[in-house]
């Protein structure tokens, strides 16, 4: 308190005491003046009586003479020369060398010498004449009268008194107007210091008084500009602050955003109970509210209460300026307010966090996807770039060609399962595709995608809203489509090629044939090896190569698939534990044949009977009517398959369909040749161009068992 | 997007056609918009989305439609103010189903109608969206729900 006082306001505070000091000078100054001036003037007045005395005394002694002469009674006169020769005498001494006299009241009082020369001069003339004319009187007053000395000394006294009379008179006057003149002198002097003090007073208290305003006004500038300041902040603050007193009241001033988040109002002196009205509900309301308390009681550690902020994440739909409403995220932070050590207020931020949490919630989602990308992304990098891009153009024009699909207009309910086959066959080649690349995360997409295809194709009396998972499916399935777009191009970016592919000739791509091959195998626990021979690959047509790239792909997994057996089951039947698939191009008179031949268990026909049964493709009487040849050729229909359970590579009866549609479009054929346990080859004739026209003549398969 | 949300509007429409007392609506098999270009038949209503989903939804169809609707419910008279207000009303039956489903976490805007092929319609470019083909008599409309 006292360093502020003498700190910031010294000056001031300077100013005000040397006012006071001043001011008290004057007032002490005063005091002295007046004593002074009443001491002089008792000192004037007792030098007049010492002018009365001498002239009583002489007037008391001619009469003491005369009341003695006529023989009357001297005492009254005797008494009064007494007093009048004594108090002379005594005043005389006092105003010599200072002492007692007794003043005009009759009290005694103390006297100063008098000591200008004058005085003095008028002092010690009157001494000398007093002198004598004293002794006299002494002599007078010691003897009785009628006693010789008695009467010696009132002899002496009458000529003495007579003669200096007025000599003594005229020197007490000298000593009176001489003793009138110090008092002027003095009086003079001490009103010129009074009057110098008080203009020193005056002018001190101009002095404070500028300073003060000076000081003021420069005080209120910088006021001024740091409410400024404050209001700058206040309105540039991106969080909404405010203060809250102990009864939970809003302060007057607040920041700009606090407008911007709940709305242009008035809130100073709001209650914060009414400005959480529209957001908090009561409950809630209640809990911030005891948070508060918490906060305001400084008993309780402030750090030790944080967590239990109520309001850290609060989601609220606030109207906007338009009249609509906005989902906002706000987060409150209460922090107190201390001052000397007492909590004045609690400090309120408010800040918008929804681009915060919807961010949060991006990155919650992107973590989510991490986990399937960086599985993605391992697989991407043993992929080889063009192949990957091909299939991703590829991919994105199959799932336009399904969501066209899906836009063809229905109108019968077979509509409906047409959509659905021809959807399976797509998506089929999709997954055999990302499988031969070995891109999991696309193989099973794709495979969930068929299992719902699955589960429409067994549903009773299927209707268009049945087919809104699958479109939103479809929808996931491009987006899967973009994302490892991405991550290639990102990949790929910095990678420069290590290795070039050098393809002097055109051929199958063996590396995916005995990926496809190995990967399958690994998973269902079997052994295998491909030999592909393709020698002829350069021969077949250009707009060919890939349809016979994909049926061989096809007709290997079902070779591995369905064909070769687990190894224990080879070697128990005389076979090596490997199965071997050969993958031949041969040269003939139509054309060229493709064969993919693998030394498995062949199609079991019964087996093949049954599966058609149970699914329902055909009666058992159609089934019973059948030829060999024609049993094998039920695997080409949709929908049919061996196998008990779908997994990704295959059992759902998909895949040698698209085969089946895709070598009959360039009016090629099928051969199945089956030997159940030892073997079996599936092969399909390219017909020569040339030949094409002619041979389009005849679209039957042959089916050669 | 889920389904659910999707259904919920698809359900809203069929309420719609409960509440006028007409025979319910067929649903087609739902597609992905190409390029989200925007379809539209003749008269449009569209409904924006905010909120914790970003987006619209909005009913398409042709004037044959509205008109048939119109006369169903009595009005004699089908001027283009009729047709908007038939289309908008949909679209408010639509929000309002929704708006109940959704709860809070849905702003739904109040629908805005659009005659001929709209410009104005606005589709988030980081998803496809849904088309719903919807028929009801022989009149084709459909439902485009555009959510982020």
């Amino acid at each position: 308190m006292f360093a502020g006082l003498f700190g910031k306001y010294r000056a001031v505070v300077i100013s005000v005491a040397m006012f006071i000091i001043l001011d008290a000078g004057v007032l002490v100054l005063n005091f002295y003046i007046s004593s002074q001036l009443a001491e002089d003037a008792t000192n004037v007045n007792l030098a007049g009586r010492q002018r009365m005395l001498s002239q009583k005394t002489a007037k008391s002694l001619f009469e003491y003479q005369r009341q003695l002469e006529i023989g009357a009674s001297t005492e009254a006169v005797y008494r009064e020369l007494n007093n009048a020769v004594n108090l002379f005498e005594k005043t005389l001494n006092a105003f010599d060398k200072g002492g007692e006299t007794t003043s005009a009241s009759g009290q005694s009082m103390h006297l100063n010498s008098a000591d200008t020369a004058a005085a003095r001069k008028a002092i010690g003339d009157s001494q000398q004449i007093w002198g004598s004319i004293h002794i006299e009187f002494e002599r007078l007053f010691s003897s009785e009268p009628g006693v010789v000395t008695h009467d010696q000394a009132l002899k002496a006294l009458i000529p003495m008194v007579a003669q200096n009379n007025n000599k003594l008179l005229k020197l007490m006057n000298d000593l009176t107007n001489e003793l009138e003149r110090i008092a002027r002198d003095k009086s003079n002097t001490l009103r010129m210091i009074q009057a110098a003090a008080i203009t020193l007073a005056i002018l001190n208290f101009f002095l404070i008084l500028f300073h003060f305003l000076g000081q003021l006004r420069r005080s209120d500038a910088v006021a001024e500009e740091a409410r400024q300041e404050t209001q700058e902040i206040l309105k540039t603050v991106r969080e909404g602050l405010f203060l809250l007193d102990e009864k939970m009241v809003i302060g007057t001033q607040y920041s700009g955003s606090v407008k911007d988040i709940f709305g242009d109002k008035d809130y100073s002196g709001m209650s914060f109970r009414e400005l959480l009205k529209s957001v908090v509900v009561e409950s809630d309301m209640k809990t911030v509210e005891e948070y508060i308390k918490l906060l305001l009681n400084s008993q309780v550690k402030e750090n030790l209460i944080g967590s239990l902020n109520p309001l850290s994440d609060l989601e609220v739909s606030l109207p906007t300026a338009s009249g609509g409403y906005e989902v906002k995220h706000l987060s409150f932070r209460f922090n107190r307010a201390i001052e000397n050590g007492e909590i004045r207020h609690i400090l309120v931020t408010v800040l918008d966090i929804t681009e915060l949490v919807s961010l949060r919630q991006d990155l919650e989602k992107a973590n989510q996807n991490t986990g399937l990308q960086i599985g993605a992304l391992k697989e991407l990098l043993h992929v080889d770039r063009d192949s990957m891009e091909a299939f991703l153009k590829e991919a994105d024009a199959s799932l336009v060609a399904v969501n066209d699909i899906l836009k063809e207009r229905v109108t019968s309910s077979y509509d409906y399962l047409d959509k659905i086959n021809s959807t399976y066959r797509i998506i089929h080649r999709i997954k055999g595709d990302a499988s031969a690349l070995n891109v999991p995360n696309i193989v099973s997409a794709a495979h969930d995608f068929e299992e719902q295809l699955s589960r429409l194709r067994e549903k009773d009396q299927l209707q268009g809203g049945d087919f809104l998972p699958l479109t939103l499916a479809l929808n996931d399935l491009f987006r899967l489509l973009t994302d490892t777009r991405d991550i290639l191009s990102v990949f790929h970016r910095s990678q420069t090629p290590v290795v070039q592919q050098l393809r002097s000739e055109p051929s199958l791509d063996h590396a995916m044939i005995n990926r496809l091959a190995s990967r399958i195998a690994e998973d269902q626990g079997k052994e295998v090896s491909v030999v592909v021979d393709d020698k002829l690959f350069p021969s077949i047509a250009l707009e060919h190569r890939k349809m016979v790239q994909d049926a061989v792909l096809q007709l290997v997994r079902n070779a591995v698939v369905h064909g070769i057996e687990i190894p224990a089951v080879r070697v128990s039947g005389g076979k090596s534990a490997a199965g071997a698939v050969t993958v031949a191009l041969k040269a003939e008179e139509s054309g060229i044949r493709v064969c993919v031949h693998d030394d498995g268990q062949g199609i079991d026909l019964d087996r093949v009977r049954e599966r058609a049964l149970e699914r329902g493709m055909y009666s058992a009487e159609q089934l019973e009517a059948m030829q060999p040849n024609r049993i094998v050729s039920l695997i080409f229909e949709p929908g049919f398959s061996t196998l008990d359970t779908a997994d990704e590579h295959g059992g759902r009866g998909v895949g040698m369909d698209i085969v089946k549609a895709n070598i009959q479009q360039i009016r090629g054929r099928i051969r199945v040749s089956n030997r159940p346990g030892r073997h079996c080859e599936i092969s399909f004739l390219l017909p020569h161009p040339a030949r094409e026209h002619s041979e389009s003549m005849t679209t039957h398969k042959e089916e050669a068992v | 997007m889920e389904k659910e949300s999707i259904e919920v509007f698809i359900n809203s429409l069929s309420n719609f056609y409960r509440q006028i007392g007409a025979a319910e609506v067929s649903v087609g098999v739902p597609y992905l918009l190409d390029a989200n270009q925007p379809v539209a038949s003749d008269f449009t209503g569209i409904i924006g989305i905010s909120g914790k989903r970003r987006g619209c939804v909005y009913f398409t169809c042709p004037k044959a439609m509205l008109s048939y609707l119109l006369m169903s419910v009595g009005e004699s008279e089908v001027t283009t103010e009729h047709l908007c207000d038939m289309v908008g009303e949909i679209a408010n039956t639509i929000a309002g189903n929704a708006r109940k489903e959704f709860g809070s976490e849905f702003m739904i805007s109040v629908p805005v109608v659009v005659q001929g092929v709209p410009e104005n319609i606005h589709l988030p470019d980081n998803t496809r969206c849904v088309v719903i083909p919807t028929k009801w008599k022989s009149y084709q409309s459909a439902i485009v729900v555009a959510l982020e």
